[in-house]
């Protein structure tokens, strides 16, 4: 139903060049978008929300090339996915990254030694490499398929299969680490 | 190295439990009103009206050039040349060969067309190279898209 809504809206925004119809696609997926760069960025909100503004300025701009052989979601989970990499690049040129743990983590770790749901996520995220988690991420959180999870990292499926294997098997070793374990 | 066997049920189970218990809804707080504003100037609809006007002056010079008869002269002169052509081939001979290219060459002037459907071939010609080189510029633009 999802799907032939947002066909419904790209066909508008392709024959009219329409924002309202714009605005609703940016409405029904900006969750998606946002929780799925917030994770990348390690619970930068500030950072992922620019990130994903300029995600879907992307999209507008590049609608015209969306073929609908995947779902829109994914297509723009790809986008950001791009959007997040070319950041990434440019801070590590800039490098303002010079800490394994991004500052605004760390300022937290020292705020309070019981963090908050959302910090706790993200230090055990943290502790992942990049490919591993946004595996993770899309897999776990965004409930997305291996078949998507590769189009989306534009991994082969094997890849994003050995990242996510390895990934899960670092999580859990550091959720044990940190005494958590779950309602199990 | 080490190697990565699969999750145990319990490990599974904890991780699951880990993501369930973190999961987040992110509402729209005006989010979707601050990309609208920041939409680039040049939008779809001024790409499609573009688009429109090219293919509208395309046909427009197509139409030209029949109205001037430029494409039945075109396919006089291809005719002519490739009935010589095959004629000069099938009976060649040298004498022949320079009274046939005498011949032409003193027809020439008849064949080709006159001044205002050159003006109209040169129109075409400006339109039809504006309108692939349109396209090329918006194949590289949306080359750098995924698209599927």
């Amino acid at each position: 139903m999802q799907r032939l809504t947002d066909i419904a809206f790209i066909a508008q925004v392709l024959t009219t060049g329409s924002e309202r119809a714009f605005a609703q696609l940016v409405h029904g997926h900006q969750e998606a978008v946002r929780r799925f760069l917030r994770r990348l960025t390690a619970g930068d909100e500030m950072r992922a929300d620019d990130l994903a503004q300029e995600t879907f300025i992307r999209a507008w701009q590049a609608i015209g090339s969306f073929r609908q052989l995947s779902g829109f979601e994914t297509w723009l989970l790809r986008i950001a996915y791009r959007v997040f990499l070319d950041d990434e690049r440019k801070r590590k040129k800039e490098q303002l990254l010079q800490t394994p743990l991004p500052d605004h983590l760390e300022e937290r770790e020292q705020e309070s030694s019981s963090f908050a749901m959302r910090h706790d996520l993200d230090l055990a995220l943290a502790t992942l490499s990049e490919a591993e988690r946004t595996c993770i991420v899309l897999q776990c959180m965004e409930g997305r398929s291996m078949k998507d999870i590769a189009a989306i990292t534009a991994m082969p499926e094997n890849t994003v299969k050995s990242h996510l294997l390895r990934g899960k098997k670092n999580l859990a070793n550091y959720l044990k680490r940190n005494g958590y374990y779950g309602n199990v | 190295m080490e190697t990565y066997k699969d999750l145990s049920p319990s490990e599974e189970a904890m991780l699951n439990s880990f993501f369930a218990e973190h999961a987040e809804s992110i509402a729209d707080d005006g989010f979707t009103e601050r990309v609208l504003q920041a939409l680039p100037t040049e939008n779809v609809r001024l790409r499609l009206w573009s688009r429109s006007l090219d293919l509208v002056t395309g046909a427009a010079t197509v139409g030209l050039l029949f109205y001037l008869g430029i494409f039945n002269r075109l396919a006089d002169v291809m005719q002519n040349a490739l009935l010589r052509t095959v004629a000069s081939i099938m009976a060649i001979d040298t004498d022949q060969l320079l009274v046939e290219l005498m011949r032409f060459l003193h027809r020439l002037p008849h064949l080709l067309p006159s001044a205002p459907h050159l003006i109209g071939i040169a129109v075409a010609a400006i339109v039809l190279t504006s309108l692939a080189a349109y396209d090329i510029a918006q194949r590289r633009t949306q080359s750098q898209f995924p698209t599927w």
